[in-house]
Formats: structure tokens, sequence, C-alpha cells
């Protein structure tokens, strides 16, 4: 039901945002991940496949973009939700602001994870219309948890390649994602955790 | 005195005679109203009031039992207004009604009915503003004559209109003035005349049917299109990306294997990901660079041929403006068709 109202939503606003000249894309996309934690001097690793969706509107110079990935870590569920408001400041660069949440389930309850910061994104044309690159960086200086190990700051980088047909509505998206976090652990100072992750999107691109 | 000098002026009054008359025919003192309406009469009265006095000698008459001095009476107000009636009257005498139609019939062959004649030339060669088409209008008595002409399609459209007071005959004459001041479009049309003469009798109305051509003047042709041959290429294309285009790829490549390095944590392992990330990447920027082309303006060649169209169409906007007077100067042929068809 709520799939199928969103479905609803989704449509109703692609149609909107292409009859107001605005463009909207939306993704799929999957990411493998390598998560890796350097707990009391030891390396843990742990992967996994995220799942999530991406949906990014632009109008003039603003850009607002909201995604969320939903996977397994280790023996945690992990969902993360992420808004990022940017505004173009050059031809090729976009700055702006961001937000994540983070939510790991475990068997034994639940810890929270919130992050804020600035971003900025380089995006440009590879030579051919329908081949562009972008490269994303996001600082996250601010951030707190709900339990005793709590991130500090993070910092989070993506660059990939993005095709999109130029008269085609269908748009695919290949990059790699870093995440590196500053944890702060009674039990393991100087604690780190980092996610490195190759994501592929598909999706539709609507508007101008 | 003076009352005898105002009972003299009565008697010379010939409206005053009248209504004594009148007064005479209430009290059936038909001798005494026959006496003063004759003098009315005789006192050079016209008009309508001449009518009046005659149907009031009528009257008179029929009490006198002189039913033909009646008649003769109710004829002379009948040429004076044919469409004279006596309702009002006809209650004085029982016979008013019978004699008056005797007299009414006697009278009504006299009386003229109007009619109006018009006359066009089967064929006219109009020069606009040199000529004009004439009509010739002929209503049988003193009539109001109004000419109208209305395209066929749509009679009640009318484009032009002449309106005269006509004795005998007179001549209307359309110089084919259409809507807006401007001539009337090759076409069919109706010309339309009615008259009304000052007794209020319309002439039953008149139409001919005219069939406009324009004479064909010779006129220029329009030039072929601009010859694409005499366009310069107003760019150039040179293969491969711009340099800036390799340079972007290979930062992002490069920022990719940077980022694990940059950010990361020298304790934690990893990278391999980013290894495979900068080398697609890298393949997408060479695939750039090596399909990709620019495009350079050559501003010398945009302005030739932005002389060039513009030659073109000055040409073709004096060409089209020179027909364009040649047409509307050219001579009409108006024929006169026989029926709408």
């Amino acid at each position: 039901m709520m799939k199928s109202a969103a479905a609803v939503l989704l449509g109703s606003l692609l149609a909107a945002t292409a009859a107001s000249g605005q463009r909207i894309t939306a993704e799929a996309l999957a990411m493998p991940i390598e998560y890796r934690t350097l707990f009391q001097g030891t390396e843990l690793v742990e992967s996994g496949t995220w799942l999530g969706g991406r949906v990014e509107l632009s109008h003039r110079a603003l850009r607002l973009e909201a995604a969320a990935l939903a996977g397994s870590l280790g023996g945690a569920d992990v969902r993360t939700t992420r808004l990022a408001a940017r505004a173009a400041v050059l031809p090729w660069l976009e700055a702006g602001a961001a937000a994540e949440a983070r939510r790991f389930s475990f068997a034994a309850g639940e810890t929270r994870w919130r992050l804020y910061g600035l971003t900025a994104q380089a995006l440009g044309d590879l030579g051919l219309p329908w081949l562009r690159g972008f490269g994303e960086i996001t600082l996250m200086p601010l951030a707190s948890g709900t339990s005793a190990v709590a991130p500090t700051s993070a910092v989070r980088g993506v660059a990939g390649i993005i095709l999109a047909p130029p008269r085609g509505r269908l748009l695919v998206r290949f990059g790699y994602r870093f995440e590196r976090f500053m944890v702060d652990d009674p039990a393991s100072p100087g604690r780190t955790e980092q996610l490195e992750g190759l994501m592929l999107a598909a999706g539709l691109g609507i508007g101008r | 005195m003076i009352a005898a000098l105002m009972t003299i002026a009565a008697l010379q009054d010939p409206a005053a005679l009248l209504e004594r008359g009148r007064g005479q025919i209430d009290q059936l003192n038909a001798d005494s109203a026959v006496a003063l309406i004759q003098r009315a009469v005789s006192s050079g009265i016209a008009g309508p009031t001449r009518v009046r006095a005659f149907t009031l000698l009528a009257i008179s008459e029929l009490i006198r039992d002189n039913r033909l001095a009646a008649r003769r009476a109710f004829e002379q107000a009948l040429r004076l207004d044919n469409s004279l009636r006596i309702d009002s009257l006809a209650d004085l005498h029982s016979d008013a009604r019978v004699v008056f139609g005797e007299a009414r019939t006697a009278v009504v062959p006299e009386i003229r009915v109007l009619l109006v004649a018009v006359s066009v030339p089967d064929s006219s060669l109009i020069v606009p503003g040199e000529s004009s088409l004439a009509v010739e209008l002929r209503p049988t008595g003193r009539a109001r004559v109004v000419t109208t002409i209305a395209p066929l399609e749509t009679p009640l459209d009318v484009i032009w209109s002449d309106t005269q007071s006509v004795d005998i005959a007179a001549v209307a004459r359309w110089d084919l003035a259409g809507r807006q001041g401007g001539l009337a479009p090759d076409g069919r049309y109706v010309l339309r005349v009615t008259a009304t003469d000052a007794g209020g009798q319309v002439a039953p109305s008149v139409e001919r049917y005219l069939a406009l051509s324009r004479v064909p003047v010779d006129t220029q042709p329009a030039p072929p299109p601009l010859d694409s041959g005499r366009l310069l290429p107003e760019s150039y294309r040179v293969a491969r990306a711009g340099s800036g285009r390799l340079i972007f790829s290979g930062l992002l490549a490069g920022g990719t294997l940077a980022l694990p390095l940059l950010f990361g944590s020298g304790e934690l392992g990893g990278g391999t990901r980013a290894v495979i990330a900068a080398g697609a990447i890298s393949v997408a920027g060479l695939l750039g660079f090596f399909r990709g082309s620019r495009t350079f303006p050559i501003p010398e060649n945009v302005a030739h041929n932005q002389q060039l169209r513009e030659q073109d169409a000055s040409l073709r906007g004096a060409i089209a403006a020179s027909n364009a007077r040649l047409a509307a100067a050219a001579p009409v042929v108006v024929r006169v068709e026989a029926a709408a068809r």
C-alpha cells in the first residue's frame, strides 16, 4: 500500500515537474559495500549490499536531493537517509549543505547517528554530451549518536560517471563511494570506521 | 369694434373656416358647411389641410344627398393623398365608406405606382482611382433612392452605399470601394436599389448580381530560394574534445584514487574499489576525448552569410511590394450576371 502510494506520488511529481519546466531525476541504486572498523587496534571487515533510491529536483540554480539506502551489515540492519540542498555557484560546481541519519538495528536494540555538514559537487561532460563525470565531497563535522558509541565527525566522497542519452530519459550512474567516521568509543579510543562501495544506479530524468 | 375685427379676421382664416364648416356638419347644417368649406378651399389652402377640406366637403355633400358632388370631392382628396383613409369620419354618414370606395376605385388608376429602373453596363472596365461603375437610377416619381453593394455570400454585410434624392434620373458611382478604405476584392456581389417617395411608398427593390475580376497584370516572379551553395560554412569542427575534458576526467580519476588515501585511515585496508572506479572514469574520459569533437564559429563567414540573407530578403520584399502595387492598380472587369448561382 505504501509502495503504491509512493509510486503514485512519484509519478505525479515527475509529471508536475516536467510540466513546470524544472528537472527531476529519480534513480534506483544498488551498492555492494565493504565496511571496515578499527577497534582496539584490530581491523574488522564486514560486507553487504545496500539498496535504495535517490531523487533530485533541479530548479534553476537550486538542487534538492533525497536519498535512502537500506541493507545489512554484519549482524545489523542499516538504514540511511540523506538530504542535501545545493546551489550552482559555477556552471560545473555546486555547493550546499547535507544532513544524514543512519540507523543500526541489532537484535538487542538500535543506535542512531545524525550527521550534518557541507557538500560540494563538480559535474561536467567528458567530451560527449551523453557522458558526464561527477565528483562529490561532503565534510560533516557535526555528528551525534544515541548510544555511548557515537560519531564525532565524518567525511564522504563520491565520484563516477553518468551515461544519459541526450534525447532520452534513461540515465545510468556508476561510481565509487567512500565514507569515514571518527567514532567516540570509551572502549576503543581512536576508533574509526570507513565504508567503501561501488554503486550502480539507473533511473529517469524528466524536464529540461 | 375689436370683436368685429376679430370676427372678420376669423372669416378670412382658412383653418378657422374649415373648423366652422366641421361644426356645421356636426349640426347637420350641410348647406352652411359646404359654403364655409368651399370658401376655405378657394382661399388657397394646401397640403394636408386641403385634403381635409375636400374630405369634409364630401361628407357635407353626402348630407345634402348630393352623391356625385361628394364623390368628386373624395376624388380631389385622393389625388392629393392616395393613402387617404376616412375611418374617423365614416360615422358622419352611412354612405361615406361606399362613396369613398367608388372615388378610390376611380382614382387608383391615376395613382402612380413607385418603381425604380436600374441600369448597369453589362461589362465595365474600371481602373481603380480613375473610373467607377455607373449605376443609372430612374424612379417613376421623385424618391429617395438608396444603392448598396454587398458580397453575395454575405448580402447583409454592406460594403458601400449611396443615397440620392432623385426626380427623374441619377447616376450612382461605385469606385469599387470595399471595407476599411480598401478596394473590393475579386468575387461576386449583389447591387441592391431601393426607393421611397415622400408619401412613404416603397418601390420593390431591384437587385443586380455583379462579378468582379482583376485583369491579370505582369508581376515579377519570386526569386528562387537562396542557393545554399552560395553560403559559406559558419563553423568548423575539430576532432577530439577539448583538453579541459581530458583534464577533468583525469582529476576525477585521480580524486577517486585519492579518496581512501586522503581521508581513509592508514591502519585500515581497502581501496580496490577506488581503483576500479578510477579505471572506469579514465576509460570514459578517454572515450569522450577521442570520440568527442569541438565546433568553432567562423565570424567572417557568419557575417557573409548574414549579408546574403539580408540581400535576399530585401529583394524578395521589394518584388512582393512591387507586385502588390501592380495588383492593386490592376483594372477590374465588372460583369452583370443574369442571376445568383
